[in-house]
């Protein structure tokens, strides 16, 4: 939401990413940005207007427009519906999907809501204390979550469709990266922990193919 | 138990600026219309949601409900009992059924009506007051009033001329800790020498600034020298008196002791002197007063009631519609919270009742306050601790509540020592701290981390068992809904679409764009989503709503009788034309399609009797996937031209469908069902 510059026009901030890289003037470049804009939804028309007479999801849009200026081949997504109402994400992450597949990108969304993930990832890795606590294909970390991090997460998520009851919580708070806990990061919040998680940190055990969890109740012998 | 709140026709709108010269240019000031007529009950003890998305005017009702936005029209009953409601409904339905009956309200009949009615009232007046018990002026009653009141005024001499006065001696006692900030300070300090340090330090600093200036223009050097050195010589005199003696310190205490002490007995004897006063003015009333004459006796009183019972008989129904215009004006009046005054008015007594929990704890905590002061804040300004321990003491025990534990670890930290979720917690104390009855919950969770959120909600719905509080949630998450509301409303561009029963509606919407906010919530199990309803474009700016249902532009089961408009149609039925330009040739002939006025268009074409027919042809094969073109009504041939009529716009009114959910949409009416079925089968 604030990461346009307030005082430039839209159609500079695109067309900057391919000046700077794509050897072209700025006017030149506006070929392309018309071509972005339409790709992402927003009328051409309003290129040169400023990033305030936009609405969230339009600026969203505009972002998105931003990173694909370059024709990369993978995009990383950094909370991109968070600040957006149900609708405008709903919109982001269909456009999203729909970019993915015509420009055949790779992209990496990094999110904290996990129902957002569910719906449009492949693959997910969920990170915990700056490491990764499971790792696998999406449909099966979610309907099959190994490590107890991940079965708490997805716990404590209301779910419109599930039952009309407030979720459980993982109670605590997330470790001090200053001095992170010994031995499993998430032992002192773990409702499974057992003397080995408070000494050893645990690998990442393979509990069934392509499926990664780093957690000791994983290990092969138990 | 009824509702704690009814809310009725509530309109918040916002003017928008449009310069002054486009006013005196008589050019109308549009309105942002940010709630546009809405009416809902919240019950006790009930969680009653909001939901829609952003700027559909959640906020703004919630704020409203607590006067913190002015609302432009409508009504917030607070508290009505339910046998005085019950009341005013039948009121308000005998209004409506005579007030189309009623004569002009300028005409001479109205006029004698009024006269009849203060005579009436009067009347009224006359017999209630004998009736009373406690009686008018003149009466036993009152003279025991005035007798009670003297006896006070006499208790409350005594207690100062014994203890002086409690609010004097706080007063005082604020000037008596100054004093021994000084005494701390040492003998050196005295008030007369910081003042004159103090000058004589601004006055050397103006010298030196000359002497610079002098030097600069070559004139006046010596001088400014001069004065520069004297000044430089006398603070260094004053310093030097400071380090060594004080012969005026114990003095200056003194002497400020005293006048404290005199500003004391002033102070005591000004209230004195009011109170004797006053028992004066009480007792020459009471004297004035001559022992009670009879009253009217019953037999008067059954005469009065007589008269009363003629001129209502008599007056028809304008008497009888002042008389309960009158009752109306009265219950608003005393129940109805957008007509109380914000300044120093009922509303701070309402402040006790009604608190709100804002969005954004990272915005709406003062940085430069601690937590004490922020949770302090709400006990301080109205008036409900009335001394620093016990308010110590409440804070504490609210944010213990909030799970701030233990609070004297809190207490005196900063915002920006607390985690999200910890501030949050503040936030709730401070709307909790007042004890009231109702909270406003402004997205309280939304600028949460996921693992927090939950947390917070549980902590909220304890605190509502423990303190019997009643939530009025406004979020743009129908998951959250789901959880927690009794009810919901569904509001979308300042108007209920749907609302009633939280859990009937989230299982079974009937609404299109319930349906569509409910389809696109995400579930963190991949496998149950159904289809998603996405709405395009954004919603539209609420200077210009659409017309008819508000909604028609963005709906995706929209029909003919949405409230098209003809710019709408033209669009579409251009659209239309050029696709059939090749299948249909008749299509080629119309050169030209206007929007003659708001709800007709003109199509210019050499034959119009053929176009007709093919455009009736047209419209009804495309009706389900072109809405638009639905609300052509008629159609004119003319020479040279067609001329198409649409159907009027009307907004669709909140309708009962089951016994707990209202729907305001024109596909839940049964004419707009059989277009559409008709629409179907084609």
């Amino acid at each position: 939401m604030n990461a346009l510059n307030p005082v430039k026009r839209v159609s500079w901030q695109i067309a900057e990413a391919i000046a700077l890289h794509d050897n072209m003037s700025f006017d030149e470049a506006q070929g392309r940005v018309v071509e972005l804009l339409e790709l992402v939804g927003i009328n051409p028309a309003r290129k040169e207007e400023y990033p305030h007479e936009f609405s969230g999801g339009m600026r969203q849009r505009v972002m998105i427009a931003m990173a694909l200026a370059c024709r990369p081949k993978i995009i990383i997504a950094d909370e991109p519906v968070t600040a957006l109402d149900v609708m405008i994400q709903a919109q982001i992450l269909e456009l999203l999907t729909k970019l993915q597949k015509e420009l055949d990108l790779s992209m990496i969304l990094i999110s904290h809501d996990l129902s957002v993930i569910a719906q449009t990832c492949d693959r997910v890795a969920i990170m915990y204390g700056g490491k990764i606590a499971e790792y696998g294909p999406a449909e099966e970390v979610f309907l099959d979550p190994q490590h107890p991090y991940t079965q708490g997460l997805l716990r404590s998520f209301p779910d419109i469709y599930g039952p009309r009851d407030l979720p459980p919580w993982i109670p605590g708070q997330p470790p001090n990266l200053l001095e992170p806990p010994e031995g499993c990061r998430f032992h002192e919040r773990c409702p499974l922990a057992f003397d080995v998680c408070l000494v050893q940190e645990p690998p990442l055990y393979q509990p069934r193919p392509g499926h990664l969890a780093s957690c000791h109740l994983r290990a092969p012998s138990s | 138990m009824g509702p704690l709140l009814r809310i009725r026709n509530l309109r918040v709108w916002f003017d928008v600026r449009i310069g002054l010269i486009a006013g005196f240019l008589g050019k109308e000031t549009k309105h942002v219309r940010a709630v546009d007529g809405i009416s809902f009950d919240v019950n006790r003890g009930e969680v009653f949601c909001l939901v829609g998305e952003s700027g559909c005017g959640k906020t703004t009702t919630g704020k409203a409900l607590l006067r913190l936005n002015q609302p432009t029209d409508g009504n917030v009953f607070f508290n009505v009992p339910d046998k005085m409601w019950d009341q005013v409904v039948a009121v308000e339905q005998r209004l409506r059924e005579i007030e189309p009956l009623l004569p002009d309200p300028k005409s001479t009949e109205m006029k004698r009506a009024g006269t009849e009615w203060s005579r009436l009232h009067s009347l009224r007046e006359q017999v209630e007051s004998a009736r009373s018990p406690r009686g008018s002026a003149g009466s036993q009653a009152h003279r025991e009033r005035l007798q009670r009141a003297i006896r006070v005024l006499d208790d409350r001499e005594k207690a100062l001329l014994e203890h002086g006065d409690a609010a004097v001696s706080r007063l005082v006692s604020k000037d008596q800790k100054r004093v021994e900030v000084m005494r701390d300070l040492g003998p050196w300090f005295t008030i007369a020498r910081a003042r004159k340090l103090d000058r004589l330090e601004e006055q050397l600093k103006e010298a030196k600034y000359q002497s610079v200036r002098a030097k600069a223009l070559r004139f006046g050097a010596r001088k400014a020298g001069r004065t520069t050195r004297r000044l430089e010589r006398k603070i260094a005199a004053v310093r030097s008196h400071v380090q060594t003696d004080a012969p005026d310190h114990a003095n200056d205490i003194d002497a400020l002791q005293r006048t404290l002490k005199e500003k004391e007995t002033g102070l005591t004897e000004l209230e004195l002197a009011h109170v004797r006063d006053e028992r004066e003015q009480l007792r020459r009333q009471l004297e004035a007063e001559k022992p009670p004459e009879a009253g009217p006796g019953e037999s008067e009183i059954q005469e009065l009631e007589a008269e009363i019972e003629r001129i209502r008989s008599t007056g028809g129904l304008a008497v009888q519609a002042l008389e309960l215009r009158a009752y109306l004006a009265e219950v608003r009046n005393w129940y109805d919270l957008t007509t109380w005054a914000v300044r120093g008015g009922r509303i701070r007594e309402l402040r006790r009742h009604m608190q709100i929990i804002y969005q954004d704890p990272y915005e709406s905590l003062n940085p430069k306050l601690s937590i004490y002061d922020i949770v302090s804040e709400p006990l301080v300004a109205n008036h409900i601790t009335s001394s620093v321990t016990e308010t110590e003491a409440v804070v504490a025990q609210a944010l213990e509540d909030v799970g701030l534990r233990p609070a004297s670890e809190y207490m005196f930290r900063y915002p920006h020592e607390l985690s999200g979720g910890q501030r949050q917690r503040v936030g709730i104390a401070t709307a909790l701290v007042v004890d009231p009855d109702f909270i406003v919950a402004d997205e309280p969770v939304s600028m949460l981390d996921a693992s927090v959120r939950t947390e917070i909600l549980a902590l909220l719905l304890e605190l509502k068992k423990r303190r019997d509080l009643t939530y009025l949630f406004i979020t743009h998450d129908l998951g959250l809904a789901w959880i927690l509301a009794d009810r919901i409303a569904v509001m979308y561009l300042g108007k209920i679409v749907e609302t009633g029963d939280g859990p009937e509606i989230i299982r079974n919407p009937r609404h299109p764009y319930t349906k569509a906010l409910i389809s696109v919530v995400p579930s963190p199990n991949p496998s149950v989503q159904g289809e998603k309803i996405i709405l395009h474009g954004e919603r539209p700016n609420p200077v210009d709503i659409p017309g008819g249902c508000r909604f028609h532009p963005r709906c995706p089961m929209a029909v003919g009788v949405c409230g098209w408009n003809s710019e709408e149609v033209r669009d579409e039925l251009n659209k239309l034309l050029a696709e059939d330009r090749k299948e249909f040739p008749e299509s080629s002939s119309v050169t030209e399609v206007a929007a003659s006025g708001p709800l007709s268009l003109t199509l210019k074409t050499a034959n119009p009797g053929p176009v007709e027919t093919y455009l009736w042809k047209r419209l009804q094969a495309v009706a389900l996937g072109r809405p638009a073109l639905g609300a052509i009504r008629r159609a004119n041939s003319q020479s040279g031209a067609l001329e198409l009529m649409l159907h009027e716009p009307s907004e669709p009114p909140l309708r009962q469908i089951t016994p707990n959910v209202l729907v305001a949409c024109h596909l839940v009416e049964p004419e707009a069902v059989a277009e559409r079925a008709v629409a179907v089968g084609k």
